[in-house]
This record gives C-alpha cells, sequence and structure tokens, in this order.
C-alpha cells in the first residue's frame, strides 16, 4: 500500500526536476530572442552607439593558417565596434568538436570558420545556419560588397540550393611543392609536359633523390594529382557530366577513359618507385618535414605548407608550388592545380548576436584583412585583391602566381551527383597501397554507380 | 489512540525519507535518463534515417541502411575489416592481462629494483596517449626511427621496413603498441590483487616445495580470478571500442587495413557527416559484441573460484 506512493512520489520529484529543467531552459530561450531582436532593431535603426556590452564568440579551426588573423581581426573589430569583446576558440580539431555543439545547441559561438563544405550544407537547409545571401550585396567597411570581390570559385562553393550560409576563407591552391635548391643543384627546370616529368623522375630516382613524398597516411593529398588530371583528360565536358550528371549518364560517365587515364597517372608514382619509401606510414607533418630535410625534391601539397612548418623551416630553405604538367595524351594541354574554395565562415542560429557575427564577417571580407591575411599565413583568400607593396616569401609568391597564371579546377558537385567514387572504394588508399589496379576501381564504381545513383534519388526525394 | 498517534509519527518520519530517498535518486535516475537511455534511442531512430540534405531534414528509409550494413559486410568493403579487426582485438586484450599477470607476478617478489620497474611499467598509462603514440611514430619512423636504425646497426637491413605505412605490419604494429601502452594498467590492477592473498597460502606451498609454476597455477590464479574474468569481460567487450590507437597511429591506413569497427564509424560520422549508417553500424556492432561477450562471460562463469 505504502510503496506505490512512495514511487508515485519520487515520479513527481523527477517530474517536477525535469519539467523545471525545462522551464528554465524555456526562459532562457526566450531572453536570447529578445536579445536578438533588440540588437536587431539596434542595427536596423542604425545607432552604433549601443551601450550594451557584447562578447562575441569567434571559434575557428586552427590549422595550417594558426591563428594570428583571427588575432588581428579581433583588434580591428574591437577597435571599430567598442561594446564587442571578440572572445577566440581555436582548435586544430574544431571541424570535430563543433559538430555536437552546434547540433545540440549547446555553447554554440555567435561566428564559425571551419573547412571543408560538407558541414555547411548539412546545417544550411536544417536551419543551423543563419542564411546570409543579403550579406553579399552589403557593403563592407570599405565599401567593396563581398559579391563583387570573392572569386569565381568561392562564389560557385559557397552557395546551397541557391542560398548562402557562408563567406569565403582562403583559396588555397594544392599542387607540387619542389626544393629549389636540388632543382638548381642538378640543373633541373619544373617540367611544363607530364612526359618531362616521368624523365626528371626517372632522373632523380637514379640519382638516388627520391621524386615525391606526400602525408601519406591522409591519401587525400593525392587530389592534388588526381583533380587536375581529370579535366585534362576528361575536358570540360566530362567535369560538367560528372559534376551535374543526368540518369542517362549513369553508370556510362565511369567508363570515360578520362578515369582510367587519370588513375594510371597516379598508380605509375607508385609503380616506378617515385614515391619516397615509408611515405605511407607519415603523416602531414612528417612527411613536410622529410621534404624540408631534403630528402624527396617534391611533394603534393597545399599553399598552407610554408606556414604549417615554420618552426621547422631551414635557414635559407626554398621552395616553390607549381601546377600539374598535362600529358601529351591529354584533351586540355595545359597546366592546372587544385584551388578549391572549402573553408568558409557562417553564424550559427542559435548566436544572440547576429548582427554583430555579420558586421564581424563583413570586416573579415575586406581588402585590408585579405592582404593581412596573405602579409601574415603566406595564403591567398578567395578575394580578387591586390598583393602590391607587400613583402611576401617566394613560396607565397609563386602560390598566388599560380591561381592567376594558371588554370585551376574546383569541383562543385550538384545534389544529385554521386562523386568520383560511386562504390566507396578509397580509391587513393587503394591504389598507393597497390591493392587496387586502376581497372578494378573503375570496374567497381561502373557496377556500384547505378544503385548509388538510386539511392541518392530516393534520399534527396524522400521527405 | 496512543498507538495511532504513533504511528502517525513513524508515517511521517518515514515520508521525510522517502522523499529524501527519491530527492537523492532523482538526479542520477534523470542522468541514466538523458545520457543512458535517450541516446541509445536516438541511436535506433538515427539507424532507421538517412540526411536529406536537399530538405536540410532526416528521413525515414526503413531498412535500407540495414540492407545496406549487411551488404558491405559481406561484400568485403572497410567495415568488414573493421569488424574483424576489432574481433582481432579481443585475443589481443586476453594476451595482455595474460603478460600482465606474469609481470606483476614477477614483481610481486622481493628482488632489487622490484618497485622501481613497477612504476616503469605503470609510467605510460599516466602519459597521454597522444604523447605514447608520437613517441612510438618516432620510433617506428622509417627513416629516422630507433627501430629501424637498430636492425641497421645489427647488420639486418632486409628486415628495415616502414612498418606503419605496409599492409603486412600496420596493423600488427598497432596491436604492439596497444600490449606496449595497456600493460602498465592492467599491470597495476593484478599486482593489487595479489597483494590481498594471504601469505600463508604461499607459505604452506613452500612447505610442500611447489615450484614456481605450480604455486602459479594452483594458488595464485584460483586466488585471483575474480579479478582476471572481470577483465576477460571487459577486454571482451572493449574490443569494439578501439578508435585512438589506430586513429593516431595509422589513421586506419595502408587502405584501411588497420582500421577497426569504431573508427570506421569514428569517419563516418565525423568525416562523412553520415549518421544513420554509423548508427546502423553501431547496433549492429552492439549486438556482435554483447552475443561474443555473453558467451564469453557463460564460459567464463563455469571456471570455479577459489574462496578465500
Amino acid at each position: 500500500m505504502k510503496k506505490p506512493i512512495f514511487s508515485l512520489l519520487a515520479i513527481v520529484l523527477i517530474l517536477g526536476l525535469v519539467l523545471a529543467g525545462c522551464g528554465s531552459k524555456n526562459d532562457a530561450g526566450a531572453a536570447s530572442d529578445s536579445g536578438t531582436s533588440s540588437e536587431a532593431k539596434g542595427a536596423d535603426s542604425g545607432s552604433p552607439d549601443d551601450q550594451k556590452q557584447v562578447t562575441l564568440k569567434v571559434a575557428f579551426f586552427q590549422g595550417g593558417y594558426g591563428d594570428v588573423w583571427f588575432k588581428y581581426l579581433k583588434e580591428q573589430f574591437e577597435a571599430s565596434h567598442k561594446n564587442v569583446t571578440v572572445e577566440l576558440e581555436g582548435s586544430p580539431k574544431m571541424g570535430e568538436i563543433i559538430v555536437p555543439r552546434i547540433e545540440g545547441n549547446t555553447n554554440v559561438p555567435d561566428v564559425v570558420f571551419l573547412n571543408g563544405l560538407d558541414q555547411m550544407k548539412k546545417w544550411g537547409p536544417s536551419g543551423k545556419m543563419v542564411d546570409i545571401t543579403d550579406l553579399y550585396a552589403a557593403p563592407m567597411p570599405d565599401g567593396n560588397t563581398i559579391q563583387d570581390t570573392a572569386t569565381e570559385t568561392a562564389l560557385q562553393s559557397q552557395q546551397w540550393l541557391g542560398k548562402r550560409y557562408s563567406v569565403p576563407w582562403s583559396q588555397s591552391p594544392l599542387g607540387i611543392v619542389y626544393n629549389v635548391d636540388i632543382f638548381e643543384k642538378n640543373g633541373w627546370t619544373y617540367p611544363t609536359t607530364w612526359e618531362e616529368m616521368e624523365k626528371l623522375a626517372n632522373e632523380m630516382k637514379a640519382k638516388g633523390i627520391a621524386p615525391f613524398t606526400y602525408p601519406g597516411i591522409y591519401a587525400g593529398y593525392l587530389s592534388a594529382l588526381v583533380f587536375p588530371a581529370y579535366t585534362q583528360f576528361g575536358g570540360d565536358a566530362f567535369v560538367n557530366k560528372l559534376t551535374n550528371p543526368q540518369e542517362s549518364d549513369i553508370p556510362d560517365l565511369y567508363k570515360d577513359p578520362a578515369f582510367l587515364k587519370t588513375y594510371t597517372q597516379l598508380e605509375s608514382l607508385f609503380k616506378n618507385g617515385w614515391i619516397m619509401k615509408g611515405t605511407q606510414a607519415l603523416d602531414h607533418t612528417a612527411s613536410q618535414m622529410e621534404f624540408l630535410n631534403g630528402k624527396a625534391a617534391m611533394i603534393f601539397n597545399g599553399a598552407w605548407m610554408e606556414n604549417e612548418m615554420k618552426d621547422s623551416l631551414p635557414e635559407g630553405f626554398r621552395m616553390r608550388i607549381m601546377p600539374i604538367p598535362p600529358t601529351s595524351d591529354a584533351k586540355v594541354k595545359e597546366m592546372m592545380a587544385v584551388a578549391d574554395s572549402r573553408d568558409w565562415g557562417g553564424i550559427p542560429s542559435a548566436s544572440k548576436h547576429i548582427d554583430v557575427a555579420k558586421q564581424f564577417l563583413l570586416l573579415a571580407s575586406t581588402e585590408a584583412s585579405n592582404r593581412k591575411f596573405t602579409e601574415l599565413t603566406g595564403a591567398p583568400r578567395a578575394f580578387k585583391y591586390s598583393i602590391d607593396g607587400m613583402s611576401l616569401s617566394d613560396f607565397t609568391k609563386s602560390a598566388i602566381e599560380m591561381l592567376s597564371a594558371y588554370k585551376t579546377v574546383s569541383y562543385i558537385y550538384e545534389p544529385q551527383a554521386i562523386g568520383d567514387g560511386p562504390s566507396g572504394v578509397d580509391f587513393y588508399a587503394a591504389i598507393a597501397s597497390g591493392d587496387m589496379t586502376p581497372q578494378q576501381v573503375i570496374d567497381k564504381n561502373v557496377g556500384a554507380a547505378p544503385d548509388k545513383w538510386k539511392e541518392q534519388q530516393k534520399t534527396i526525394n524522400s521527405k | 489512540m496512543g498507538g495511532g498517534g504513533k504511528s502517525g509519527f513513524r508515517n511521517k518520519s518515514k515520508v521525510q525519507r522517502s522523499i529524501f530517498i527519491a530527492v537523492m535518486l532523482a538526479w542520477p535516475l534523470l542522468y541514466f535518463a538523458v545520457f543512458g537511455i535517450y541516446l541509445q534511442v536516438q541511436t535506433v531512430l538515427y539507424s532507421f534515417q538517412r540526411w536529406n540534405y536537399v530538405s536540410g531534414t532526416q528521413v525515414w528509409v526503413g531498412l535500407d541502411n540495414y540492407r545496406q550494413a549487411v551488404k558491405e559486410l559481406i561484400g568485403g568493403s572497410y567495415w568488414r575489416t573493421g569488424m574483424t579487426n576489432a574481433l582481432l582485438f579481443i585475443p589481443v586484450n586476453y594476451a595482455l592481462i595474460a603478460l600482465s599477470i606474469l609481470v606483476a607476478v614477477i614483481l610481486s617478489r622481493k628482488f632489487p629494483f622490484a618497485s622501481f620497474y613497477r612504476i616503469v611499467y605503470f609510467f605510460p598509462t599516466i602519459l597521454s596517449v597522444v604523447v605514447l603514440t608520437m613517441v612510438y611514430q618516432f620510433s617506428l619512423h622509417p627513416t629516422n626511427g630507433i627501430v629501424n636504425g637498430l636492425l641497421g646497426f645489427l647488420g639486418l637491413e632486409d628486415w628495415q621496413r616502414s612498418w606503419l605505412g605496409e599492409r603486412q605490419t600496420a596493423f600488427p604494429a598497432v596491436i604492439v603498441y596497444c600490449l606496449w601502452a595497456g600493460i602498465g594498467f592492467y599491470n597495476v590492477m593484478f599486482t593489487g590483487a595479489l597483494q590481498r592473498i594471504p601469505g600463508e597460502y604461499y607459505e604452506v606451498g613452500k612447505l610442500e616445495g611447489i615450484t614456481f609454476w605450480k604455486e602459479l597455477f594452483s594458488v595464485v590464479l584460483p586466488t585471483i580470478w575474480p579479478t582476471i574474468s572481470t577483465f576477460i569481460i571487459l577486454g571482451t567487450s572493449g574490443a569494439f571500442l578501439v578508435y585512438l590507437q589506430p586513429l593516431l597511429l595509422t589513421n586506419g591506413g595502408p587502405n584501411h587495413s588497420s582500421t577497426t569497427a569504431a573508427l570506421e564509424m569514428f569517419q563516418a560520422v565525423l568525416g562523412a557527416g553520415n549518421y544513420g549508417m554509423a548508427a546502423t553500424f553501431g547496433i549492429l556492432f552492439a549486438v556482435i559484441g554483447s552475443l561474443v561477450t555473453y558467451i564469453v562471460k557463460r564460459v567464463v562463469d563455469r571456471v570455479d573460484t577459489a574462496d578465500y
């Protein structure tokens, strides 16, 4: 008789606690809503002398570019917005730790800068990121607009389903970084055709110098070669089909000779022994260190490498980054490099200071901020801006030259596309390790494409 | 009358007591409800859903995820390698337990520097796993590593290799790391268990004139069996959770040959944002793991324990 009463009591108490928790949460939610709207009003009425103290939390991926640029932005922003304190939070693991925070609405920053567009594409339509399409036409502190100054690649990449949830960050080219001293000492010049590259690699091998290395445990760095090769071998028509396929293209698209030629070119690096021994055990830091120590003449890498390795750069070390030379049977016989604009800054919808955050993104996109970014990190931003009068390293100059003087590629897939590897085979790793031949990879992709297409159609059409 | 008043008073104090108990229990129950039940339910729900990035919502796909998961496990994808490697960690964990017991027994003997060695064995446990993996990576570095250096010094150049970069050696190297880094923790646990064995047991043994091995199998192991069986079960279920070591050492490579079930799930969520498939495999591996653990527990329970 008594026991049920006590358990009832216990349940009531637990419920009470739960409801109390919910209640306080609701209160907080209401408070934040009103905070946002009052701020919105403040911004609308154009009263920058809003005396309310605001702390703007900026979380960013602290990778190869470090945190110096964000410290600069903080300084600039606080100088022009006296009531704002910018709180920076940088982490090399930001891409991982931010996911539960944004998706679970806990400890959400006001501004995020991340690498990889997938999260933007996921959070945008689901309402986790603020739609900032209008911000592209808004005047920045220097009078320009993002719409007018962002690069073509950036404008294409930083949109999803007709809306914009992000502003571009960097536009870092991936290519082949070579050791200038090794080249000069041996009287070599950077080749302009792949056949010359093959000759050069064999010469290097004969001299006991490993021609190439790359961060072996992250096989994705090999896209430095693979992405340009797709366009070189397949031309624009192939790339259009790949990124925006129709049902009739499946699975023949994956039989396109561009794939076989590309993968065969990739395989040749390993088959011919041009990749430094032991490369596959190395992470980015270790492989870049080997390159800096002159153990390999070239490394597949990006424009952020110099900054990433600035503490270990040997005195007087000289390197340049160059695009991938075309083979003689290429459809497009041009040297090409990857130049993605895949990192971005945006505003989580849970931010309580959306308008201040918008101001921050605008300030981050001005010509002055772009120049500062390049000066501090040695990497280009995804904007058109002048680098006149800046003292830049030879490496940075070569990276910027690569963006302006050569054709660049960047693949932006439409929602129905099923990528360059529908079978899910990690083909970089499979070919690099010798586990699969190019033809095996292609057969797998051709075989898997129809199912993958059906699955994709089902997913994007289901409610 | 008086009796009624007394029982009323007793009732009141009982009510107070119950309120106290209820309040004390509410928090852990709530915690369990959120982090125990809710998250599990969420995972089950996720396994029947997929992300539609056009509409920005989770959509129900029925058994599609499970169908694909089974197809991948049978068809020999990275998930299957992950599952095989996770299962391989079960005997690895047993070997670790056996090694730790041996070390603990040897170090429990009174010989010079015994406590020094105990500290040496425990050392890896107090260091961060990131530091440990770096040290290990450095020692196996293909060109500057001490392992290849020693092999070269001994004239065994043929044996030099890129330990973490070759299919044949990458996963074994991860296993060796787990043994090396794990022995300290288990060692402490077993040393504690050994110290609780009453000294008379050994004295009786000595009077009977038994050997080291006889003592180990007739005295030591039966007495510490409860500790051993606990770690056998933990080691079995823990095999499905291993991901940090391969992530840091090889990133699962080359070509996913040193991956584990948990690492593939980790990468499905954080690399590809594929919650649906990760949840599906999570459920499947939980089922497989529970089955294996249950069988092992049944076997372990059959072994008689010495009471003391």
